[in-house]
C-alpha cells in the first residue's frame, strides 16, 4: 500500500495502463505499463522533456481518452465500465482541467467563460445563483473587477487566472493542469504558481501538473519523471 | 444537458455564426417559399376546379349507354334506360358513400321566357333542358319548404292562368278540363351556368350580370316555360301549354346547363309528355364519396349495377393537377436538397473550425451526446426559423399574385378571389419540412462533433 493510500482517499489508481499510436513494427508508445495511485490533497508534479507522454498520460487520467490498455479508477469507479455519460458526469462534476492554451471562449464575458462548465451540469443552477459563484471564482484568482471583459483584452497571465476560476467553478476534487505556466513569462508565471498553492490551501483541492517549470517542485507532494512513457518517481526531498 | 443550458449555446451560436447561418437558412427558406407556393397554389387550383367546376368527391352514375344503330329507327321511339328505386337504395349502402341523389331528367321539349323585371328586357331559350332531384337534398343552399312541388297546396280552380291571381298560373295537364291555379314551380340553377352567363353571355347581349341579384332577391326571379313544345320539335304526347317556374336559389347540385325542379314536378310532367315508363324510373344518380378516395370502388360497384360515370373530367382534371403538381414540388425538392447540402457543408466547417471548442466543452463534462444535441439543436432553430421566413415569402408572394391577377387577368368563369389556399397545416408543414432537410444535413457534421477525440483535438494546441 502506497503513502498515499495510507492516510487519505485515493482518486486515481492506474494499474499497467499503457497507450500506444499505429500497429507493428511502427507502433509508437506514449504511455507504458504505468502504475499510479494519486490520493486527495496531493499534489503531484509530473516533469519530462517534450513528446516524453506527460500530456498524454494527463487526458488518460482525466477520462479524455479512453483508448488505453490497462485498469484505470477514478474517484473508486472503474473508468471502462462506465459509459460515456457517466463519465462525462464524473468528470464534469469532480475535476478541473487547466491547459497551457487556455481554451478560452473569445465570443463570451470573462464571466461567461468562468460559469460555462454549468452548461453541462446534470443539477440546476439558477442563473444568478451561477453568477454569483463565478463572481466568486473570479475574486479568488485576483480577477473580480473583470468579470465583463472579453478575453481578447486580458493578458496572458489574467487568462490563465481565468481558466483556472473556470476549472474551480464546480469545486473540483482533482485539477488536472498541462503545462499552466507554459505560455507566460516568468513573473506571471510566479504569480499562477502562488495562485496553485493558494487554492491548494484553500480547497484541499487534488493537484496534478505536468510541466516543464522546476519552480513548481516546491507545491509538491511527490514528483515524477517521465522518460519515454515511462514514469519514475523521485525521492522525496 | 439541461433546456435551459441547449437553449443558451444555441443562442451564443446564432449571435456569433449568423452570417454561415443566415446563408445556410436562406436556402431552406426559398425551398420552403417554392414548396409552400406551389403547394398552395395546387390546393387552389384543386379548391376552384374540383370543388366548384368538377367535383372530384362525387360522380354522376347513370345507365351504361346501348346503340342500336340504324335499327332504333325501325324500333320507334327510342326509350333510354332508367335507374330503379332498389338500385338507388343499393347504392346509398355502399361503403364509403355519404349521400345518393337521383336525377329524373326532363322527357319532353321544352322551351323559356323571362327575367324582365331583372333585366330589362325578356331572354329566352328555345331548347330548355332541365331536371328534378329530392327537396332535401338542395337543403343547405335552398329551404327545403322553398323547393318543395307547389301544386299539393294549390286549391283553387282554374281552366285557364287567367282564372288565377298574377303570381299564379294555371296547372291544367294534357287532356284536362279543369286544373289549380298553382303558385310558380321552384327551380334551382348551376353556379356554372350563373358564371357562363355573367361572363360570357350578358356582355354579348348588353345584359347585366345576375349571381348576386338572382340569390339576393326574395321573390326570385319568374320565367314562363313552355312545355310539349321547343325548337326542335313537339312531344309525342300531351298537348302545350305553359307553366311558370322561379329560380329560388343557386346550388352545385343544379344540372349545369339547364333548370333544376322539385323531382315530383318533373315526375308529373314527363307521365304527362312521356308516359309512365319515364316517370317511373330515374335517369341517373349523383353519388357523393365521403373522400376521393372512395371513388373508384363506388365506381366499381356501380359498374356490376350496368351505371356508368358520366363525366369523367373530375378524374381528368384531377389527374392534371396532381401532374402538374408533382413536378413544381419536385423543383421545391430540388432546392430544399440543395439547401440540405448547403447546411451540411456549413455545419461540417462549423464542427471542423470548433474542434478544440467541442474539446474543450468534454473537458467542461459534456458528454458526446450533448455534442450532437447541441448542433441538432441548432439545426432545428435554424431550419424551423428558415421555414417560417419561407411560409411567409410564400404568402407574401401569394398576396401579390392574386392583386396582380385581380388587376390585370379579365373576368372568366369560376374567376376565385384567391388562386391560393394556406391552411393551418401548410403553415406547420412548411416549417417541420425546413427542420426536417436541416436536421438531415446537419446530421453527419452532429455525429463528427460527438466523435469528436477531446485528446486528441486538445493536444494539438499544446
Amino acid at each position: 500500500m502506497s503513502r498515499a493510500e495510507q492516510s487519505a482517499e485515493v482518486l486515481i489508481r492506474a494499474e499497467g495502463v499503457g497507450k500506444s499510436f499505429g500497429d507493428g513494427p511502427a507502433t509508437l508508445s506514449v504511455v507504458r505499463e504505468l502504475d499510479l495511485s494519486i490520493a486527495e490533497r496531493e499534489v503531484v508534479l509530473v516533469f519530462g522533456p517534450s513528446g516524453s507522454g506527460k500530456s498524454t498520460l494527463l487526458s488518460i487520467l482525466g477520462g479524455l481518452d479512453r483508448a488505453f490498455t490497462g485498469r484505470l479508477s477514478l474517484f473508486g469507479r472503474d473508468v471502462t465500465t462506465l459509459s460515456d455519460t457517466e463519465l462525462s458526469v464524473l468528470r464534469g462534476a469532480q475535476i478541473g482541467f487547466v491547459f497551457q492554451a487556455f481554451h478560452l471562449l473569445p465570443h463570451l464575458s470573462v464571466l461567461d467563460n468562468v460559469t460555462a462548465p454549468l452548461w453541462f451540469a446534470r443539477e440546476h443552477s439558477p442563473p444568478a445563483q451561477a453568477e454569483a459563484r463565478g463572481r466568486e471564482v473570479l475574486a479568488q484568482v485576483g480577477l473580480a473587477d473583470r468579470a465583463a471583459s472579453r478575453t481578447a483584452e486580458l493578458s496572458g497571465g489574467q487568462r490563465q487566472r481565468v481558466a483556472i476560476a473556470r476549472a474551480l467553478l464546480r469545486r473540483p476534487r482533482l485539477l488536472l493542469c498541462d503545462e499552466p505556466t507554459g505560455n507566460l513569462d516568468r513573473a506571471t508565471g510566479e504569480q499562477i504558481i502562488d495562485l496553485f498553492a493558494s487554492v491548494h490551501q484553500e480547497s484541499d483541492t487534488t493537484l496534478v501538473i505536468v510541466t516543464h517549470e522546476e519552480r513548481l517542485a516546491r507545491l509538491a507532494t511527490r514528483t515524477y519523471h517521465m522518460v519515454e512513457g515511462r514514469l519514475g518517481e523521485e525521492p522525496a526531498a | 444537458m439541461r433546456l435551459r443550458a441547449l437553449a443558451a449555446m444555441v443562442g451564443v451560436d446564432l449571435r456569433r455564426t449568423r452570417g454561415p447561418l443566415f446563408t445556410a437558412g436562406f436556402g431552406i427558406a426559398v425551398g420552403v417559399a417554392a414548396l409552400a407556393f406551389f403547394l398552395s397554389l395546387g390546393l387552389g387550383a384543386r379548391k376552384v376546379l374540383l370543388g366548384d367546376v368538377f367535383p372530384i368527391d362525387q360522380v354522376e352514375l347513370e345507365p351504361q349507354k346501348t346503340s342500336a344503330g340504324l335499327l332504333s329507327l325501325l324500333g320507334g321511339p327510342h326509350e333510354p334506360a332508367g335507374v330503379d328505386a332498389p338500385t338507388v337504395e343499393h347504392l346509398r349502402r355502399l361503403p364509403g358513400v355519404a349521400e345518393v341523389y337521383p336525377k329524373l331528367r326532363f322527357r319532353f321539349p321544352s322551351m323559356a321566357k323571362g327575367g324582365k323585371e331583372l333585366l330589362g328586357r325578356e331572354i329566352g331559350t328555345h331548347e330548355m333542358v332541365g331536371d328534378g332531384i329530392e327537396p332535401e337534398l338542395v337543403a343547405p343552399e335552398v329551404p327545403a319548404s322553398a323547393f318543395l312541388d307547389p301544386l299539393p297546396a294549390a286549391t283553387k280552380p282554374c281552366a285557364k292562368s287567367a282564372d288565377c291571381d298574377a303570381a299564379q298560373y294555371c296547372e291544367l295537364p294534357s287532356g284536362q278540363t279543369a286544373g289549380r291555379c298553382s303558385a310558380p314551380v321552384p327551380a334551382i340553377v348551376s353556379r356554372y351556368l350563373v358564371e357562363l352567363f355573367d361572363h360570357a353571355i350578358a356582355p354579348a347581349h348588353g345584359l347585366p350580370p345576375v349571381a348576386e341579384t338572382l340569390v339576393g332577391r326574395a321573390q326570385g326571379v319568374v320565367f314562363d316555360m313552355t312545355l310539349g313544345n321547343s325548337l326542335l320539335g313537339v312531344a309525342r304526347q300531351g298537348t302545350e301549354r305553359k307553366v311558370k317556374v322561379v329560380v329560388v336559389g343557386i346550388s352545385p347540385k343544379a344540372i349545369d346547363l339547364g333548370v333544376t325542379l322539385p323531382v315530383d314536378v318533373v315526375r308529373r310532367w314527363n307521365r304527362e309528355y312521356a308516359g309512365d315508363a319515364a316517370a317511373d324510373k330515374f335517369s341517373s344518380v349523383v353519388v357523393k364519396v365521403n373522400s376521393a378516395a372512395d371513388t373508384s370502388h363506388v365506381l366499381s360497384e356501380a359498374a356490376t349495377l350496368n351505371l356508368m360515370p358520366k363525366d369523367t373530367r373530375a378524374r381528368d382534371v384531377s389527374v392534371l393537377i396532381t401532374a402538374v403538381l408533382s413536378l413544381l414540388l419536385l423543383v421545391a425538392g430540388v432546392i430544399l436538397l440543395v439547401a440540405a447540402l448547403n447546411i451540411s457543408h456549413t455545419f461540417r466547417v462549423l464542427v471542423a473550425e470548433r474542434a478544440h471548442e467541442i474539446g474543450l466543452y468534454r473537458a467542461l463534462g459534456a458528454s458526446s451526446s450533448d455534442m450532437r444535441r447541441w448542433l441538432t439543436a441548432l439545426a432545428l432553430v435554424v431550419g424551423a426559423g428558415a421555414g417560417a421566413v419561407g411560409a411567409l415569402i410564400a404568402r407574401l408572394a401569394a398576396l401579390v399574385a392574386d392583386w396582380r391577377a385581380a388587376a390585370d387577368l379579365p373576368d372568366f368563369p369560376f374567376k376565385p378571389e384567391s388562386f391560393f389556399v394556406f391552411p393551418p397545416w401548410l403553415w406547420a408543414l412548411s416549417v417541420g419540412f425546413a427542420a426536417l432537410f436541416a436536421l438531415a444535413g446537419a446530421a453527419l457534421p452532429a455525429r463528427r462533433a460527438a466523435r469528436t477525440d477531446p485528446s486528441v483535438v486538445l493536444g494539438r494546441d499544446r
